[in-house]
């Protein structure tokens, strides 16, 4: 079975209705590709979505029963929590890329390098595939398995 | 049934939130095609492509979530004039426009 988990920016494009991205996740679906998510993806997302036109609290009721939908027809084959092992994994990424580098500093989103090793950690413990515009947040990690989708935005 | 622009708009908004993996291009192509033939050729339109062999996954997509959530509102949209409709669907296809700003 091929498992792969998508990141927020490729759920972002998805959902802001990017043909690019629809049609690359309706291709990887139809070849067999179970997506998935990891919830702080989604948490990512709900970011995002409520600088959508419109009432916060019905955009953020749409988008969920948005992705409700996309759950029920397959398109996003299983929504990963965050478990015990999954947040212990996301430390030690955390604390290995420290031994190694420089972490991004507050200002430069040291929340959002953190939500990426909860990703990461979430692909290492179900051993899959990643994929995510943004590599070099993963590219170190010798044992995730990293892709970038082939699709680019146009406009 | 006449409705205010105020509830052209809500209900245009409503309709719009429910669509999954929409795409504008093929929004436009389909509101068009409703605008000549009529809601219910329309969706029969939907129902033809959502399954059609020549258009790439991400079409199809779109024709199914649209054939899903306007068969919901059919009953209501059937009671509108044909310019009403018409103002309805390009309002959607605003709300779509909308979506689509990165956050």
């Amino acid at each position: 079975m091929m498992m792969a988990l998508v990141d927020s920016m490729i759920l972002m494009d998805y959902d802001n209705g990017r043909k690019e991205a629809i049609d690359w996740w309706h291709e990887m679906k139809d070849n067999g590709w179970k997506l998935c998510l990891s919830i702080v993806s989604l948490m990512e997302r709900l970011k995002g979505v409520v600088g959508f036109p419109g009432r916060r609290l019905e955009v953020l009721n749409d988008f969920l029963d948005r992705i409700s939908k996309m759950r029920r027809d397959r398109i996003i084959w299983k929504i990963y929590p965050i478990t015990r092992e999954i947040s212990y994994e996301a430390y030690e990424l955390l604390k290995r890329y420290c031994e190694r580098y420089t972490p991004p500093s507050k200002g430069r989103s040291i929340e959002g390098f953190i939500c990426d090793m909860l990703i990461a950690a979430t692909a290492i413990r179900y051993k899959l595939i990643l994929y995510t515009f943004n590599i070099k947040h993963f590219d170190w990690i010798d044992n995730l398995n990293v892709k970038i989708p082939d699709y680019s935005i146009g406009d | 049934m006449r409705l205010s622009t105020d509830e052209k708009i809500e209900l245009a908004k409503k309709i719009e939130g429910k669509l999954v993996g929409i795409t504008l291009s093929e929004w436009n192509k389909w509101q068009s095609y409703v605008k000549v033939y009529g809601l219910k050729r329309g969706l029969e339109f939907a129902k033809v492509l959502k399954d059609s062999p020549s258009l790439r996954p991400g079409q199809k997509q779109s024709y199914r979530t649209i054939l899903e959530v306007m068969r919901r509102y059919q009953k209501e949209l059937n009671q509108l004039s044909k310019e009403e409709l018409a103002e309805i669907l390009g309002y959607i296809g605003r709300w779509i426009v909308a979506r689509r700003v990165r956050l």
